[in-house]
């Protein structure tokens, strides 16, 4: 009973309805495309780019866009769309195993702090509000000046900054479930925690982690092109939007074009993954979708 | 209340002595030895045995830290061993920028959401609350840092209105200072902005579908009337709320709007550090900021218990 009660709840989340849904969903489809773009392109620039994206050549530097380098060159002379392509390489690998960091171990902490109670969620907690106090920006600056600078400080700050986030976002929804009445079935019919929370707390709660997931990604790539463009993010020369910003930084006088191109793939990628969360949010929240 | 405050207060203390010790412990025992950091492994073995004794390295850590917090207390942090003045000293004369900077932003950021909310939440589901939403999603996209290097394109490189960045200092007269500050203050705002504008319409549509708004109209109140006398008023709450939460983001904005447009404040002296290996500075100054967010929080916490007394309850 208490089974056939969580799949219904889980049902509406997965059932080929939301398929449908979602391709109707104007933002969502948007995101999609966007986010898709972003990803194909980095896949590409693995086996291809146009031009080498670390390839100088001095009588090249600070060219306009043409038909041989679509979007200009740099200071010196790289080819900024491959260097574009290449750095979303960096953005998504940063945002990956930031966001997968956050969620896996941070959906553990909540979890466990929704299942336990008591002191289990008081330390949890306290954790929480004290890694409140460590902004991304604060961790990557004690990183780099105890260890020097590196791209490994930047997926450390966000990972840290993303385990508290999950770990309440998880916890409050988990509360929420756990107080729903097929939980007292399965509790009654002898579960114990850990099976309720895997069989039945995770899967109605998968979709609060996944849209989390979507919009802690999209303040990833924001957060390791700010750290990169700080000089605490990734080093040269691993090709990354942010870095690129603050070289182009220099040259703005002579040719502001190209501070223009790495600003607006970090906004095409922000801008897609938002669309995508909220259109989520929109299309696994059934109140909402029972309003359509 | 009572009660309820002194907990807060409590937790406030506990977490910015952890926070101490975080920062204590990152900077100065787990990377190994502070004054090879500051020094190099290139540095000559005498200098750096020279450093270990001007920053008592001889002394085990947990003194090292005692003394540090017990400097705090006094209101010492310390000299900088590149600049050779008090660390309090330089913070002193950074805060010229950073806070004219950071209160700034703030206040175009309020004024700018609320009457970009209001507007939206009142041209409900029309081009106006379209146009509204767009832009903010858009500024919520948008990194910050690039922002202000676009605004430094279009009014400092084509326009010439405005300076590129740099700050002159508040000797040669308010306006020269707040110049250099106007594009500074733009690009900060501009997240901010987005962010409390989507607050404020949400609150302000919210409010306005409860019963006593419904009321208030029944009882002859022009929409006008009821918006500013009875849904505003309660669609604010949140919005108050959100602002002083994201003090705290502006804090450490301050950091990277610096850079963008090198004005000497804290974010540029944090950055300098960090450059110069300059530990005493970076330690006391990340400090600093983990305690304005910690006290940010809490005095956002207070403040929210006083208005809705149900929180008190619940905590």
């Amino acid at each position: 009973m208490a089974a056939l009660m969580a799949k219904q709840t889980t049902m509406q989340t997965t059932a080929p309805g939301f398929v449908h849904r979602a391709l109707r969903h104007r933002s969502f489809m948007i995101g999609m495309i966007f986010t898709g773009t972003m990803i194909i392109l980095a896949l590409l620039s693995l086996i291809w780019t146009p031009h080498s994206p670390t390839e100088i050549i001095i009588a090249q530097r600070l060219k306009p866009p043409s038909l041989i380098h679509w979007f200009g060159t740099d200071q010196f002379g790289r080819d900024i769309l491959s260097m574009i392509m290449a750095g979303a390489q960096t953005s998504i690998v940063v945002g990956l195993i930031a966001v997968s960091l956050g969620a896996v171990l941070g959906a553990a902490l909540g979890l466990w702090a929704a299942a336990r109670r008591g002191w289990t969620e008081d330390v949890i907690m306290r954790l929480s509000d004290l890694n409140m106090a460590f902004p991304v920006i604060l961790i990557a600056i004690l990183l780099t000046a105890g260890w020097g600078p590196g791209i490994t400080n930047a997926i450390i700050a966000l990972g840290i900054f993303n385990i508290s986030l999950f770990a309440r976002q998880v916890r409050a929804a988990g509360i929420a479930m756990w107080e729903r009445e097929f939980i007292l079935a399965a509790r009654a019919a002898g579960k114990g925690n850990l099976a309720i929370t895997i069989e039945h707390i995770l899967p109605n709660i998968i979709s609060v982690i996944v849209v989390q997931a979507t919009i802690s990604f999209a303040v990833a790539i924001l957060a390791e092109a700010a750290l990169s463009y700080l000089g605490v993010g990734s080093q040269p020369p691993d090709p990354s939007w942010g870095r690129m910003l603050s070289e182009s930084q220099s040259y703005i006088f002579l040719t502001p074009i190209i501070a223009l191109w790495p600003g607006l793939a970090i906004v095409f990628s922000v801008l897609g993954l938002n669309l995508m969360g909220d259109g989520l949010r929109d299309l696994v929240d059934p109140r909402l979708a029972r309003q359509r | 209340m009572s009660v309820f405050l002194a907990r807060r207060f409590l937790s406030f203390l506990i977490t910015v002595s952890l926070a101490s010790v975080i920062v204590f412990l990152l900077l100065e025992v787990l990377p190994g030895d502070p004054a090879l950091t500051m020094l190099g492994v290139d540095a000559p073995d005498s200098a750096i045995e020279a450093l270990r004794l001007e920053l008592g390295l001889d002394r085990p850590a947990i003194v090292r830290y005692a003394a540090w917090i017990a400097g705090l207390f006094q209101g010492e942090m310390g000299l900088s061993y590149v600049y050779r003045v008090p660390v309090t000293e330089l913070i002193g004369q950074r805060l010229h920028v950073t806070l004219p900077l950071a209160i700034g932003a703030m206040v175009v950021a309020t004024l700018a959401s609320l009457t970009l909310g209001i507007f939206a939440a009142t041209n409900h589901n029309r081009v106006g609350d379209y146009g509204v939403m767009g832009f903010s999603q858009l500024g919520l996209a948008i990194p910050d840092f690039w922002f202000g290097i676009l605004l430094i394109i279009l009014f400092a490189v084509i326009l010439h209105w405005l300076p590129s960045g740099g700050f002159p200092g508040w000797d040669d007269g308010i306006w020269h200072g707040v110049r250099s500050l106007l594009l500074p203050i733009l690009t900060q705002a501009l997240s901010l902005t987005a962010i409390m504008t989507r607050v404020t319409r949400s609150s302000v549509l919210e409010v306005a579908r409860e019963d006593y708004v419904r009321t208030a109209r029944a009882k002859g109140l022009s929409r006008r009337a009821a918006l500013w006398g009875h849904v505003l008023r309660n669609a604010l709450i949140p919005v108050l709320t959100i602002g002083g939460l994201l003090v705290a983001t502006v804090v450490t904005g301050t950091l990277v709007i610096e850079n963008v447009f090198a004005l000497p404040g804290v974010g540029k002296l944090i950055f300098d550090a960090i450059s110069n290996r300059d530990l005493m500075v970076v330690k006391n100054v990340v400090l600093l900021f983990a305690a304005i967010v910690v006290a940010v929080n809490f005095v956002v916490d207070i403040l929210y218990a006083m208005v809705d007394p149900r929180i008190r309850v619940h905590t």
